[in-house]
């Protein structure tokens, strides 16, 4: 076959061939043969369990669950489309207006606005030249470079590492503390219980079903959650609920969903609800507390041992501290919706037998969060039983498989976060202009607006810094962060945004400079088989080369850090086969006569190494067995009902013992309701991973509803509104608007919608204010901090009002990448 | 159809393939495919826009953001490159794709590595008609071809480009322009049966 610049010149067009580059066909290579193949199965791990997908063509034909996988997620069915969706992020891109003009460039228009295609040489360039631009003329505190959340799973390509290392290899950076899921119980539970309990094992199934007499599912819902892991997801506790079902029907246990909302968890095993009004947990448990210590079925025992300061919390429950009031079950009941009756039996029910208490993360996702995780430890303290098999509390058996037994195998490490030893960084400037490094990570936005001005957070005073420049990957802020139309207005102060991904997100479309990483399926990594239970460790093959002109976060941080002369220091030389072999060899050796594992080669080559499930057991045992040797780690070793230590910072938010404190809003008579009498519930959802999987459009048109998030509504509340199962309606305060499609649900009492969180937020142009078309419940929640303890996220304070949306719908605006206006 | 038709589709092909560099402007507002479009009714309008490119530095990024608006960056109203987004439910590489591969393969051809686009991009769909009329060896009769594997898309495609709101003149008679050049293609298949 003759060349194309030989066709050229045969045919008397040769002056073209000067305009006409290279082919874009070549003679069959190799590559191609594959074509003709069957197609091959190839095994991987994902946020959704371990997979494995026909390879066919140099294509994802086919994704099925791992063969063994007990309980596969429907989610698996989104894989596919994923990979292949439009909304991929195909080429390095910057915004034409930011291109041109940089720092002084107009940034009104960010989200909704006209992007060029660059080289990956031109937009390493461009990120490069704009960090160091910042780093000199504004110090480390200029760019904002913390903020991280979930990723895609793998622990060598964990983006967060991978941009924390290379920018750390150039110099320091504003971090971020806490985080959007569990920000107000993950700062509260150290001075109680002495660590998180949110990230930690609990107590094992086998052992709660065993003891346990009474579980409450306090705002949790495991079998929605449990479908997802933090790193490959083996779905191994599915079969505990199914036992626990079977125990429930037998009469061998008794399991009540605290909730407002019936949930998928209630309904599977067969629990009973009993209802509260949204927001008010610690009302009624202040109430249930007041009934045990009147009724006298606290324990005492238990608490003059393994307590301190239950004497101040008891004084203001029965009425003798300052505020004189008596938390009775009468004080409670208008509060929380609950009859008085029924609050007292509730309280002499949990006392009766063993109880396990099981609470969620939505809770404390409120204003005053900390308050109802408080309040939880001290209902199971007054009850006595923590450290029992069967009773106490937990705050994690919704999340990545807890309370399975872990085999006790360590596991594959990460890609370093930080520089070697010996490395240091381009820049050693560490002065941050009188500001804060570390910001609570749901307080960016407030930063941005207030740069130089303070807040209070966990016993101290931060500055804010005076960010310009931020960078964010595998990360989207604009999925998780509350109130978008005040962060559109807010990152208007940023002169540059970067973002990593592999997938159009809100935060993508608000950037600057948009780089595209690829899927996790187009890498080749190594994952835990099992964030908790530690059941083995498995090879992420690469099904498929990265698509268009995406690269690895390892190849793109390794260019990035050749721009400054660190590439060899970020990668130590190694690619990517030999980074994943020394995790790899590093997991073998530290198993090394405890845990068998084959040689890497044999690993690669069988796709997975399993451990032999743990011995089961209890969340506190060891302090319940001896307090002084295995203190708990709060300040006085002891679970502290009282804190002297938040007692001290003199915060009128979060005292020295829970408290109930009224909500800046709150539905069913509480502030606002008048004017948006609907609690908006922002949970997580049970058909996506946060905002991850949204983008898979035929997956995503399983639940959608007139190709919109589906906001589900009781009944009733939607009759009185005209709203019929189906319609587009409008949810909207004083904040913001968003369309989404009814569905109606008895699941839903009056006065309560839920929208879950991770819906593409898609608004209509960049005008602050503007309709979301597709359904992102963020665009109305409030953002303000729990508390100046934790300044976490608080989400589910949000009341709104719904109608049927009338008149010409707009498209949705929220896939396949930005508009152009 | 004239005897420069594969130059021609080569010609649309490379328009297509990525947005147009400095040189590349340059050398068609000195009018280097003059003589080629002046041989096919309906290229005037692209060849007058062509005398329009004084500035190459400013055509450049305006036909860039054009180029990106219409094509790359896959919003609502933009009209992607590839046949699979017209086709099935949406998403990329997907049957449209697996056909080109299949249709390359058996002409011995694979789109070369630097490209990396998947083989439903319309520049390969092109680069392809235009060996099938050279008759290249183990290639589709092009009449089948454009009847059946573009003609199917790209009316849609058109409409959604004719109506683009950053659609640069430039960009709005290529699509035209090729849409003619396939339809003659088609017609070629229906005069024979």
């Amino acid at each position: 076959m003759s060349t194309r610049r030989e066709f050229l010149k045969s045919s008397g067009a040769a002056g073209l061939s000067a305009v006409l580059g290279p082919s874009l066909l070549q003679p069959t290579t190799a590559r191609a043969e594959k074509l003709t193949s069957v197609g091959s199965w190839k095994t991987t791990g994902s946020h959704w369990g371990a997979i494995e997908a026909l390879v066919k063509g140099g294509q994802v034909a086919e994704v099925r669950p791992l063969a063994d996988d007990p309980h596969p997620t429907d989610m698996i069915n989104g894989i596919k489309d994923l990979i292949y969706s439009p909304s991929r992020v195909r080429y390095p891109m910057a915004r034409a207006e930011w291109l041109d003009n940089r720092k002084d460039a107009d940034r009104t228009t960010r989200g909704d606005n006209r992007f060029v295609r660059l080289t990956w040489d031109e937009a390493l360039d461009l990120f490069f030249k704009e960090m160091e631009r910042v780093q000199i003329s504004h110090g480390p505190s200029g760019l904002y470079a913390g903020a991280t959340g979930w990723r895609q799973t793998g622990q060598f390509h964990s983006c967060i590492n991978h941009m924390n290392r290379a920018v750390s290899m150039y110099g320091g950076y504003v971090k971020k503390a806490g985080d959007y899921s569990t920000g107000a119980g993950q700062t509260i539970l150290p001075y109680v219980l002495g660590s998180t309990e949110v990230y930690s094992q609990g107590t094992s199934w086998p052992l709660i079903l065993e003891n346990a007499k009474n579980i409450i599912f306090w705002a949790n819902d495991p079998l929605k959650n449990l479908q997802v892991g933090w790193t490959c997801e083996t779905h191994e506790p599915f079969e505990y609920f199914d036992q626990l079902k079977d125990k429930i029907a037998a009469g061998d246990i008794r399991a009540i969903s605290v909730d407002p909302v019936r949930t998928k968890t209630q309904k599977h095993i067969g629990a009973e609800q009993l209802y509260i009004n949204p927001m008010t947990d610690v009302a009624f448990m202040l109430a249930l507390a007041h009934t045990l210590y009147s009724e006298g079925l606290h324990d005492e025992e238990f608490l003059s041992i393994y307590t301190l300061g239950f004497e101040p919390f008891m004084a203001y429950v029965m009425g003798e501290a300052e505020d004189g009031v008596e938390k009775t079950p009468e004080w409670a009941a208008p509060i929380c919706g609950v009859p008085v009756d029924t609050i007292k039996e509730f309280a002499r029910l949990l006392a009766s037998d063993r109880t396990q208490l099981i609470f969620g993360w939505s809770v404390q996702r409120q204003q005053h969060g900390e308050q109802p995780y408080w309040m939880g430890a001290i209902i199971a303290a007054m009850l006595g039983q923590i450290g029992l098999p069967g009773g106490g509390i937990s705050y994690s058996h919704h999340y990545s498989g807890i309370g399975v037994p872990t085999s006790g195998a360590s596991m594959p490490g990460a890609f370093p976060l930080n520089l070697d030893i010996g490395v240091n960084p381009v820049r050693s400037d560490d002065n941050f202009l009188g500001a804060s490094s570390t910001i609570p990570v749901a307080r960016w936005i407030d930063c941005l607006m207030n740069p130089g001005g303070t807040v209070e957070h966990n016993g101290h005073t931060v500055t804010y810094p005076d960010i310009r420049m931020a960078i964010f990957t595998g990360c989207n802020p604009f999925h998780h962060h509350q109130d978008h139309n005040k962060m559109r207005v807010a990152i208007q102060k940023l002169e540059t945004i970067v973002a990593i991904d592999y997938a159009w997100t809100a935060t993508c479309r608000h950037a600057d400079l948009v780089l595209p990483a690829c899927t996790q399926f187009e890498r080749n990594d190594i994952d835990s088989y099992g964030s908790y239970s530690r059941s083995g460790v498995i090879a992420m093959k690469r099904l498929v080369d990265p698509l268009f002109h995406s690269k690895t976060d390892f190849e793109i941080f390794s260019l990035f850090c050749r721009r400054f002369g660190r590439e060899t220091e970020y990668t130590r030389g190694w690619d990517e086969m030999e980074w994943i072999e020394s995790l790899y060899e590093t997991t073998r050796s530290a198993n090394e006569g405890s845990f068998e594992m084959p040689s890497f080669e044999e690993f690669w080559e069988n796709g997975i190494v399993r451990f032999e499930r743990g011995e089961p057991w209890v969340r506190h045992a060891d302090f319940r067995e001896d307090p002084e040797i295995n203190a708990l780690g709060t300040p006085s070793g002891f679970i502290e009902i009282s804190s002297r230590t938040i007692g001290n910072f003199g915060y009128d938010d979060c005292g020295e013992h829970p408290k109930w404190m009224e909500k800046i809003e709150r539905s069913h008579g509480g502030p606002g309701s008048d004017k948006f009498p609907l609690w908006l519930q922002s949970c997580h959802p049970d058909q996506r991973l946060h905002s991850q999987m949204c983008e898979s459009d035929p997956y995503r048109a399983t639940y959608a509803v007139q190709d919109r998030e589906p906001v589900y509504v009781n009944p009733y509340d939607a009759a009185e509104r005209g709203i019929e199962n189906g319609d587009i309606v409008r949810v909207f305060n004083d904040r913001g608007q968003l369309l989404a499609g009814a569905v109606l649900s008895d699941d839903y009492p009056r006065g309560v919608i839920r929208i879950y969180e991770g819906a593409w937020y898609g608004p209509v142009d960049a005008t602050p204010g503007s309709l979301d078309t597709y359904g992102d419940p963020n665009t109305v929640t409030l953002d303000v901090g729990a508390s100046k303890l934790s300044q976490a996220t608080s989400a589910n304070t949000c009341i709104v009002e719904i109608e049927k949306f009338e008149g010409d719908v707009p498209a949705v605006t929220a896939f396949g990448g930005p508009n152009t206006v | 159809m004239t005897k420069h038709s594969p130059e021609l589709i080569r010609f649309l092909s490379t328009m297509f393939a990525r947005e147009l560099d400095e040189a590349t402007i340059c050398a068609c507002f000195d009018g280097v495919a003059d003589a080629l479009l002046s041989e096919v009714a309906g290229a005037h309008n692209l060849l007058d826009e062509m005398k329009t490119w004084s500035d190459p530095r400013k055509t450049k990024r305006d036909l860039a953001i054009s180029y990106a608006s219409l094509f790359l960056t896959g919003g609502k109203d933009s009209a992607p490159l590839y046949a699979s987004a017209w086709q099935g439910d949406g998403a990329l590489m997907s049957t449209p794709h697996s056909k080109m591969q299949s249709l390359l393969q058996q002409s011995g051809q694979e789109v070369a590595l630097n490209f990396s686009e998947p083989a439903d991009h319309l520049a390969i769909i092109l680069e392809y008609l235009a060996m099938c009329l050279e008759q290249k060896p183990d290639t589709m009769d092009p009449a089948v071809f454009a009847s059946e594997f573009i003609l199917p898309w790209y009316k849609g495609f058109s409409a959604k480009v004719q109506s683009h709101r950053w659609v640069a003149p430039f960009y709005s008679y290529l699509v035209t322009l090729t849409e003619a050049f396939v339809v003659e293609c088609a017609a070629a298949q229906t005069a024979k049966t």
